[in-house]
């Protein structure tokens, strides 16, 4: 849209007759094109006056048009009551303000004044979102070619008394503010004001009256210079809540399919197949229905994802070919340690992985720095979009939005985490909000950290919002995942929080690790048929049973059966049988049957972990032959047969295959040759 | 307290398959059971759950007993731990609703069944199964039924989930006078057990149309015979009993003329033997089912229309074989009772049986007999022992049918007996097997006398005798001691060889053992099994249906001597405590 199309002298001429004007009448004249025609009584006993003053022309028909000297009243209308942004005051509606209504090289040059390097509409938006926007405007000094100095005097003095008052300005007081200039500076240099994205023209009295057209900033920018510092997020009372380390029982689950079979996953990018997901859904542990429903992220695939990612940097699980040219996924040498930790070390091996310890002595200097401990990084096997994969504090890895130093970011997340504490639950987005308006590392007297790669949120919101998202990733994406919270819901539907030791462990506002421990004692019975009935719920003892029983069902009920199969894998992943009893011991109601140990037993003892290597052997045809090529390769060959001779080494030596050759036999390696 | 909170003290969890668990040890489970049987089957009763199991067919029987579908969820949900998932509720109003909408009467000349509306009525007229046994329709919604019929379009109507209420009453058998005796012929006081009362009075009903027809389940030794005679007291008519052979039959005289009114020559026997024909009668399965060939029809089956049998009594009922479930299914104008340790049918068919015999009336766990004393408690104990390194090879070239024999007929079991005998010195004791020349030759080894199919009723009558008295305290029995043989004082069974995984043939085996005893009261089952063998895998099966009736077993591993520990012999065993 040309903005300079749009006269407001019109529209202010006319406004004591448009305010005289039903509202039904200015909502149907608002929505009038100027070649428009409309049934004339819909205006009712408006319309005389419509004519009168050359709103609108009437035929002998029923029908009235807009008057030739209205065009310009309809086209400035038109813009105000079409694009109503401001009734919802979002940055999508910005977006959608700025795509319609601006022209290619009319976003440029915002874009340009912005200094937005990279174009897109959700950039400008942000920038001109913020209060930052108009405060910068009214220190230009040249607009280009489009406007006149003394037309950027006259809207940098609009924007400063709308800076000033933080109120909207109707229409009608723009002349006595703007005395000074003729009428037409005065309207052009509004226009240019409305075209900078600076201000924006609206009915003060909303959409439903249309009397009041006025002038206004942004509505959400003024909002947050006028609203009182945010209080300390208060107490709340939970209605629901919940705390598991989910990351690390879904890893076990990953890491225990995978070691009963090859996980295969797609070559491009590195993840799971989806029906090789599907297949895998079953052993996760399931979470409360309220939770799931709050909480985006948390579906049983992106749940999959995290875990084989996770592992996978871990370095407990490796990919291995597969026959047909296929990728898949296999338990590690190390796999089989880590699972036989047991549920409450593998957790801290995973905690401990991330935490950078008291006072930060390990932290690497810079958190763009490839120097991280084993170079590891969450990326490296590719990773999928939905995951919010900007979080990587005590992880080590690749951050995203902020530039810094580790040690100051890490400090900066301690100290929100440990406002909130354990005692008290805490409204997330009050949390969210206050720690982003008072103790934002970006903003704070002097900036601790400062934005990598979005800068086009260099703006006091923007470093807020960036804030506000760092905090609810690593809340929801790092501490929930591994207990570090425990989350709750209240009565309203908000979601709380509060910290747990293993939050204030992973943190590192404190060196011991202390698990929470369920009392979750007495809830099972472990039936001599080899069922396992849970009597209550108990996700604890449920996510710890799936690890050598099968799955029957899920909460209450028969929710296992102990199998020779189940225990195979269990054993095969590092599971031992210790474990396996105590774990059934100290969940059971009654003591776990007799026939049933001793089955358990006798599984576990079987399972043998064998190890491959790859070898040459050479058929010899007689024993004569395969004595002299014993006699040929000395410590190089041995027999395992009458007439059969290994290699050890997998390859024929030169010095093997000529001293072979001296004694008369010609070695063939495998495949001729 | 909400709606939806837990609440600990119940003892049910119902879950969204329809199973039922009820935790035993719940201050609230006797009452919870109670209700439960109602409605629901009894699956399994391993020590501290129990499933049951609610079936379309399981919700007919109780409508036909008089309970509403309503009554159904009110019971489930009163005693539930969890709230009951709401498609389970919708289910057992569903299936309930169906219940009545078709009924079954007498008219002259026949049976008539009457629809509640036309569209069911149509529906049922054209299912596959269910049109060809409907007679001329009589109008939109009722359609005559021949009285042959009656059981097979009951059997029909069911598959088709339309099942009918059978208002169609018995025909009244001929009048017989018989009564319980207060004292026994040898001198004994004798009345009903409790639970054995609790039997009889489910089966009569007090005489109303909803009993009369059913199925009584308990524990071998617990007194089925004795809750037979009692049916047959309250209907006094004339009563045809089926039985599993000659032993059971010749049991079953013995029986009732020990304890009711009955003389001799009220009681005839049916059999290979003898072809007698009285107010009570006692006949086998085989020779009802007994043909000269293939193509010939089956001479004996009119024994049920000789007489005006008011009652016809199905011994070991899970053993009805299928040529009887056909003539049963015309015999629906007749009472029925079925009694059984365990209806389970390796063929699948139970719920054949409670179509055509009728309900289940009463199934009592039976630790629940074991704990009131009425049967003996049992020991299991499952001895794995090894094979001998000179069968491993063969073993491993075997086909499976073979393996299972090499492992069944491992020689190291014969030191394993040995030593049990050892440790149960002076106690009866029976050793079954499933291959002939394996018992055999155990009981040559063991020098005790053995029972087969060849050995001849006489013989084996003597021997069930003096093992009665004493005289043999040892006795190897191949499978023909499975079924229907009393043999009071077996207090020890060795059970050296099995057919495959047959859940049935493990319960009877484990029932000779389960008559009171004096004394401790206590009885012992060791089942031998070589280890790491295909044997092992089916033992486990057995032994899984052992466990779903309550019973705990020990396994003990037995081992083979080696170099440092020669001791005896090769194939000698010692048994590791």
């Amino acid at each position: 849209m040309l903005f300079e199309d749009l006269d407001w002298s019109d529209l202010y001429r006319r406004l004591p007759v448009w305010q005289m004007l039903s509202p039904v009448s200015r909502k149907t004249f608002a929505s009038l094109r100027p070649s428009d025609k409309v049934v004339a009584s819909r205006f009712g006993e408006d319309l005389g006056t419509l004519v009168r003053h050359e709103f609108l022309v009437t035929t002998q028909g029923k029908n009235a048009f807009v008057h030739p000297k209205a065009h310009p009243l309809v086209r400035a209308l038109r813009f105000m009551v079409r694009n109503p942004v401001l009734e919802k005051n979002t940055q999508s509606a910005l977006v959608l303000y700025n795509t319609e209504l601006l022209v290619a090289w009319e976003r440029q040059d915002i874009a340009s004044a912005a200094k937005i390097h990279t174009y897109s509409h959700e950039a400008l938006a942000a920038k001109v979102s913020s209060i930052d926007w108009p405060r910068s405007f009214v220190k230009k000094k040249v607009l280009g070619d489009r406007a006149s100095e003394r037309t950027l005097r006259a809207a940098q003095r609009l924007t400063v008394e709308l800076l000033e008052t933080l109120s909207p300005m109707r229409l009608g007081e723009i002349p006595g503010r703007l005395d000074d200039l003729d009428p037409e500076e005065r309207w052009t240099a509004v226009n240019v004001a409305i075209a900078n994205l600076v201000v924006f023209p609206v009915f003060l009295d909303g959409s439903s009256s249309l009397a009041e057209p006025g002038l206004t900033l942004w509505p959400p920018a003024v909002q947050r210079q006028l609203a009182p510092p945010p209080d300390p997020p208060p107490e709340r009372v939970a209605a629901q809540s919940w705390a598991g380390p989910v990351l690390v029982r879904d890893a076990g689950a990953v890491l225990m399919a995978a070691a009963a079979e090859p996980l295969r996953i797609r070559k491009n990018d590195g993840a799971l197949y989806a029906k090789t997901a599907e297949e895998l859904e079953s052993a996760l542990i399931p979470l409360p229905a309220w939770l799931i429903q709050a909480i985006e992220g948390l579906t049983p695939h992106v749940r999959l994802e995290r875990a084989r990612a996770l592992l996978y940097n871990l370095d407990l699980l490796k990919g291995r070919r597969l026959s047909g040219g296929r990728i898949g996924l296999v338990p590690s040498e190390d796999a089989s340690e880590w699972f036989a930790l047991g549920p409450g070390r593998q957790l801290r091996f995973i905690v401990d992985q991330w935490r950078l310890g008291e006072g930060f002595a390990d932290a690497p200097e810079d958190l763009d720095s490839e120097d991280l401990a084993g170079g590891r990084s969450a990326s490296r096997f590719g990773f999928h979009e939905e995951l919010d994969d900007s979080v990587h504090y005590f992880d080590l890895g690749y951050t995203g939005r902020l530039r810094g130093s580790v040690r100051d970011l890490a400090s900066a997340i301690r100290s929100a985490v440990e406002r909130v504490g354990t005692e008290h639950f805490v409204r997330l987005d009050d949390f969210l909000e206050y720690e982003a308006s008072q103790h934002n590392p970006l903003e704070e007297p002097e900036p601790r950290l400062e934005l990598a790669w979005s800068w086009h949120h260099d703006t006091p919101e923007g470093r807020c919002l960036i804030w506000e998202r760092e905090l609810h990733a690593f809340v929801l994406n790092r501490l929930m995942m591994v207990g570090g919270i425990r989350i709750g819901i209240d009565d309203e539907g908000d979601l709380l929080f509060k910290l747990t030791p293993v939050g204030r462990y992973l943190v590192g506002l404190t060196d011991v690790l202390e698990l929470e421990r369920p009392d979750e004692a007495g809830r099972v019975v472990v039936q001599p048929d080899f069922d396992v009935v849970f009597l209550g719920p108990a996700p604890e003892t449920e996510a710890a049973i799936s690890r050598f029983a099968e799955r029957r069902g899920h909460g209450v009920g028969i929710l296992f059966r102990l199998t020779r199969t189940a225990a195979y894998t269990a054993a095969a992943a590092g599971v031992r049988v210790e474990e396996v009893l105590e774990t059934l011991e100290a969940a059971s109601a009654q003591p776990v049957p007799e026939n049933v140990k001793h089955e358990i037993r006798a599984w576990f003892g079987r399972a043998r972990r064998l190890q491959v290597r790859r070898t040459l052997v050479v058929e010899c045809e007689s024993a004569e032959v395969a004595g002299r090529l014993l006699a040929a390769g000395g410590k190089e060959v041995r027999l395992i047969g009458e007439t059969v001779v290994e290699i050890p080494k997998g390859k024929i030596g030169r010095a093997l295959a000529k001293r072979a050759a001296a004694k008369g036999l010609f070695l063939a390696p495998p495949g001729g040759g | 307290m909400t709606p939806n909170s837990p609440r600990p003290d119940n003892p049910l969890i119902v879950q969204s398959d329809l199973s039922v668990l009820v935790e035993v040890a719940s201050p609230r489970y006797a009452e919870a059971r109670d209700a439960l049987v109602g409605f629901a089957e009894l699956v399994k009763s391993p020590e501290h759950i129990h499933t049951y199991r609610i079936t379309p067919l399981s919700i007919w029987n109780a409508r036909a007993a008089g309970l509403t579908p309503e009554a159904i969820v009110e019971a489930l949900t009163g005693y539930a731990k969890y709230p009951v998932p709401e498609h389970v509720a919708q289910q057992v109003l569903a299936f309930g609703s169906r219940y009545g909408r078709l009924r079954l009467s007498a008219r002259d000349n026949g049976l008539l069944l009457e629809c509640d509306d036309e569209a069911l009525a149509e529906e049922i007229a054209r299912h596959r199964e269910v049109a060809p046994v409907l007679g001329e329709r009589l109008s939109p919604c009722t359609f005559a039924v021949t009285t042959g019929n009656r059981g097979v379009l009951k059997q029909a109507l069911v598959k088709a989930g339309w099942p009918a209420e059978d208002l169609a009453g018995y025909v009244e058998g001929e009048a017989l006078a018989v009564a319980l005796r207060s004292e026994t012929r040898s001198g004994e006081t004798f009345s009903l057990r409790p639970y054995q009362r609790d039997a009889v009075a489910a089966f009569h009903a007090e005489g109303e149309a909803r009993g009369g027809s059913g199925v009584v389940v308990l524990p071998c030794g617990a007194g089925k015979t004795v809750v037979g005679m009692g049916c047959m007291a309250e209907l006094e008519t004339s009563t045809l009993i089926l039985t599993t052979g000659v032993t059971a039959t010749r049991q079953w005289v013995r029986e009732l003329l020990e304890r009711t009114t009955l003389r001799p020559e009220d009681i005839g026997e049916y059999t290979g033997e003898s072809k007698d024909i009285r107010p009570v009668t006692i006949a086998t399965y085989q020779i009802l089912t007994h043909r000269p060939s293939k193509e010939a029809s089956f001479t004996h089956l009119d024994l049920f229309d000789t007489r005006a049998w008011g009652l016809i009594i199905y011994d070991e009922v899970h053993l009805l074989p299928a040529p009887v479930f056909r003539i049963t299914a015309s015999l629906q104008a007749r009472r029925r009772l079925g009694l059984t340790a365990t209806l389970v049918r390796e063929d699948g068919r139970e719920d054949d049986v409670f179509a055509l015999i009728g309900p289940k009336k009463l199934d009592l766990p039976w630790k629940v007999l074991e704990r009131q004393g009425w049967i003996a408690s049992a020991e299991c104990v499952e001895v794995r022992l090894p094979l001998p390194p000179e069968l491993r090879m063969p073993y491993a070239v075997a086909d499976p049918r073979r393996r299972f024999r090499i492992a069944a007929e491992n020689p190291a079991k014969a030191a394993v007996i040995r030593e049990v005998l050892a440790q149960h010195p002076d106690e009866p004791t029976l050793i079954m097997a499933t291959y002939v020349d394996q018992i055999r030759s155990l009981a040559r080894e063991l020098e005790v006398p053995v029972i087969t199919g060849t050995t001849s009723q006489r013989r084996r009558e003597t021997l069930y005798e003096r093992f009665r008295n004493g005289e043999v305290p040892v006795l190897a029995i191949s499978k023909v001691g499975n079924f229907a043989v009393d043999l009071p004082d077996a207090s020890v069974a060795i059970q050296v060889s099995g057919t495959f995984g047959s859940r049935q043939e493990e319960a009877q085996r484990l029932g000779r053992l389960l008559r009171p005893k004096s004394g401790s009261n206590q009885a012992h089952f060791y089942t031998l099994v070589s280890r790491d063998t295909v044997e092992q895998e089916f033992a486990l099966q057995r032994q899984r249906f052992l466990c779903e009736q309550g019973y705990g077993y020990r396994i003990v591993d037995g081992a083979l001597p080696t170099d440092a520990e020669p001791e005896a012999r090769p194939g000698n065993l010692r048994l590791l405590r």
